[in-house]
């Protein structure tokens, strides 16, 4: 996350000092935060850097455009927050604390909550040091959007992290697990239709080439809806669309991929209706994904 | 095997096929935190949104990230409806009185409202003019000097000391039920929109008359013409769609399609229809927290205008262009159902509120002034001045699946695309529609 700080700022003289008090004036923040305009001028130079970082804008109006939308307030805490102040933190602790638990809870459980959110915790308020000084997660709030929503995004990205590791490292410990067993069994083991494989594979290959076709947000919603499992409501929430838009339109795509495969296997592969209701069949049977997924890759 | 057997198959095909497809994403392509919030509080410019749309479809940890937010953001919602204190009236003890209760008050109320609004078809023209809306004139003393009071402002009223913030208060939520009124016939909610269109279109065959859309857009012009010109605090130009007071009568029209019998037909019902029943001393109160509920959703409003404001100006929030003849002009129609117009090739914008629930999805400006948006929910709104919008009425479409596209050649004539391809064509304006070949 470090890299993502930028430490020096292209954007030094695009954000005024009159800029920050506006800012600061629309945070309508208590004065025993003692959040000097100077301080959040500093936050709103990488802020603006973050953002136009590709293409920096030349027009002050622009900026002010921006700094507009940012969430004045949420940032001011975050600033007074990383300075150590014992009012900001206070509030901080006040307003945020049971949510951050409750965000934990939801996203890793009862049990591994309380220890993803007291290690977030802890660099919130900035234990870690460097070069002498105290360095605090809030640091990296830029204000772009809600602190609750920053919050859950360095929650789940934590909770993540760890869980892939874990699972990285399971996959090669513990060899207890049938389907990994199976994953790294030989071809010849499988099965004992040679016709099967072959099958899967040819399947499996016109499934990634009609995924291959579908729009990013199409993409996006099939994998919410059948990896991720959640909910029409859910998705809907991430990709901004109504859960009835969100399921018609999963439909939509869920008929144009059945469609391109049939059509893919009846033309390019030559199948008859009867192999290709085999097809189907034998896909709803387990078989070791990652060996079709590579035997489709040879087709 | 059935088509059910197949398409359980299929889900599955899917689900693993997409769970183990991450090639070609690497972990330092991933977006810092303060991006992924951003996106989930889809506050990211157009450009940046389709790019991490990209990234996401293609990168499991990312998605993986998202999903846990979209898990975490439940819970906060959950959390909000139980500090609510109103859960225990879910349970299933209170469920059937309390339902039994309210289909009594709802009937009541529409009975109500019925006779009310059959005395109110007369004055209707005089109701749409701001200026004149003193409706609970003949009602109440205090209501009845709310109308001149509020062109000049500091009253020099006969009634007492009270008596000026009682005038200011009852002209605010004077006009805020007209606006209300106007705003439920021009824009009606999706829901009753579409069971009342087969009625509607009888009607419009029918009757010699224009259009209710017609009729009601022309009166909002008067309203907006009327209504002063609006800056926010840096000075950047809002077009003034609705007049002043619409902010708080958007935000009751906006509430109204999920609590359709709430406040604007009981309120309705209780200051306008039957005035000689209710206690005087109880109106100045109810008025008073009427308008504060009023003022409350003017402040709401505005704060939600000027931060759409501002990601507009700055091509913070995605939507999509539309450009029309005219380099130099275009519009700008975004998912958050603001458009923006600019007549200096994007160099600055003047933004409107759609006051729609529906998601606009393509738009067709034939000449600078006119401009056709049609919306996944079936909507399409039409200006043709460059400045207000009107409802069209929509093709009566079979198992329909909402519009993707449009094409417009004037104000009269425009070609729509449903999501499955089909097409509808129109020469008058949306009167009637015919499938195009």
């Amino acid at each position: 996350m470090q890299a993502h700080m930028p430490t020096t700022s292209p954007a030094k003289q695009i954000v005024s000092l009159k800029m920050a008090q506006g800012l600061l004036q629309r945070a309508a923040m208590p004065a025993d935060w003692q959040l000097s305009p100077e301080r959040i001028q500093r936050t709103l130079e990488r802020s603006v850097a973050h953002r136009f970082a590709n293409a920096p804008p030349n027009d002050a109006r622009t900026i002010q455009g921006y700094l507009d939308s940012l969430h004045a307030a949420d940032l001011a805490l975050a600033c007074a927050c990383s300075n150590g102040n014992a009012a900001a933190w206070d509030s901080f602790v006040a307003q945020y604390r049971p949510e951050l638990y409750r965000a934990a809870r939801a996203i890793a459980g009862e049990a591994a909550s309380r220890e993803l959110a007291d290690s977030l915790y802890a660099e919130l308020y900035g234990l870690r040091e460097v070069a002498g000084q105290r360095k605090s997660l809030f640091d990296y709030f830029l204000g772009r959007s809600k602190l609750t929503t920053w919050l859950h995004a360095i929650l789940a990205q934590r909770y993540v992290d760890a869980f892939r590791r874990a699972r990285h490292t399971e996959s090669f410990d513990d060899d207890s697990d049938p389907g990994d067993r199976a994953s790294l069994a030989a071809p010849a083991q499988l099965s004992s239709d040679p016709e099967r494989e072959r099958y899967l594979a040819m399947l499996q290959g016109v499934l990634l080439a009609a995924l291959g076709t579908l729009a990013a947000r199409d993409r996006l919603r099939l994998a919410y809806y059948y990896v991720e499992g959640l909910t029409l409501a859910q998705i809907g929430k991430l990709v901004g669309e109504h859960e009835a838009t969100v399921s018609r339109k999963l439909e939509r795509t869920r008929r144009e991929v059945r469609k391109h495969v049939e059509a893919a296997l009846r033309r390019e592969k030559k199948l008859s209706e009867a192999q290709l209701r085999l097809c189907y069949e034998y896909a709803r049977e387990e078989w070791p994904f990652d060996l079709t997924q590579a035997l489709s890759a040879r087709e | 095997m059935a088509s059910r057997e197949e398409d359980k198959a299929m889900a599955g095909l899917l689900r693993r096929t997409l769970a183990s497809d991450a090639a070609g994403v690497e972990s330092k392509d991933c977006p810092a935190p303060e991006v992924l919030a951003a996106y989930f509080d889809r506050a990211l410019g157009v450009d940046e949104t389709a790019r991490y749309d990209l990234h996401f479809s293609r990168c499991s940890r990312c998605r993986e990230q998202l999903a846990a937010m979209a898990r975490a953001g439940d819970v906060d919602e959950a959390q909000k409806e139980a500090a609510s204190g109103w859960n225990w009236l879910r349970t299933p003890r209170w469920l059937m009185p309390t339902a039994a209760a309210f289909a009594v008050l709802v009937l009541m109320a529409g009975i109500t409202l019925y006779k009310w609004k059959s005395v109110e078809v007369a004055n209707e023209v005089t109701m749409l003019r701001p200026d004149a809306v003193p409706l609970a004139a003949p009602e109440s003393p205090a209501a009845a000097s709310a109308a001149p009071s509020e062109s000049s402002a500091p009253a020099t009223s006969a009634s007492g000391a009270a008596e000026p913030k009682n005038q200011m208060l009852s002209g605010d939520v004077a006009r805020a039920k007209a606006a209300e009124q106007m705003y439920s016939r021009v824009l009606p909610s999706p829901p009753q929109k579409k069971q009342a269109t087969a009625a509607q279109g009888a009607r419009e065959k029918n009757a010699p008359v224009a259009p209710a859309t017609d009729s009601i857009s022309s009166a909002e012009n008067t309203m907006v013409a009327e209504a002063p010109p609006a800056t926010n605090a840096q000075g950047l130009d809002i077009a003034p769609m609705k007049p002043v007071p619409s902010s708080a009568a958007r935000d009751s029209a906006a509430r109204a399609p999920q609590e359709e019998t709430k406040p604007s037909g009981a309120a309705k019902g209780k200051t306008s229809a039957r005035p000689a029943a209710s206690a005087p001393a109880a109106a100045p109160s109810r008025l008073a927290a009427t308008s504060n509920l009023a003022a409350r959703g003017a402040r709401d409003a505005a704060e939600r205008a000027r931060i759409q404001q501002a990601q507009m100006s700055s091509n913070l929030i995605a939507g999509f262009m539309v450009q029309t003849p005219d380099t130099n002009v275009l519009w700008m129609v975004s998912d958050s159902g603001s458009v923006g117009r600019s007549e200096d090739g994007g160099a600055s914008w003047k933004y409107q509120s759609l006051e729609t629930h529906d998601h606009f999805v393509a738009g067709s400006a034939p000449t600078v002034k006119i401009c056709w948006l049609v919306g996944v929910h079936g909507e399409i709104l039409r200006t043709i001045d460059g400045k207000t919008w009107a409802e069209i009425q929509p093709p009566i479409v079979a198992n329909f699946e909402g519009f993707a596209g449009i094409e417009a050649k004037d104000e009269s004539s425009a070609m729509v695309t449903t999501a499955d391809g089909r097409r509808f064509s129109t020469t008058d304006g949306g009167k009637t529609w015919d499938v195009a070949k």
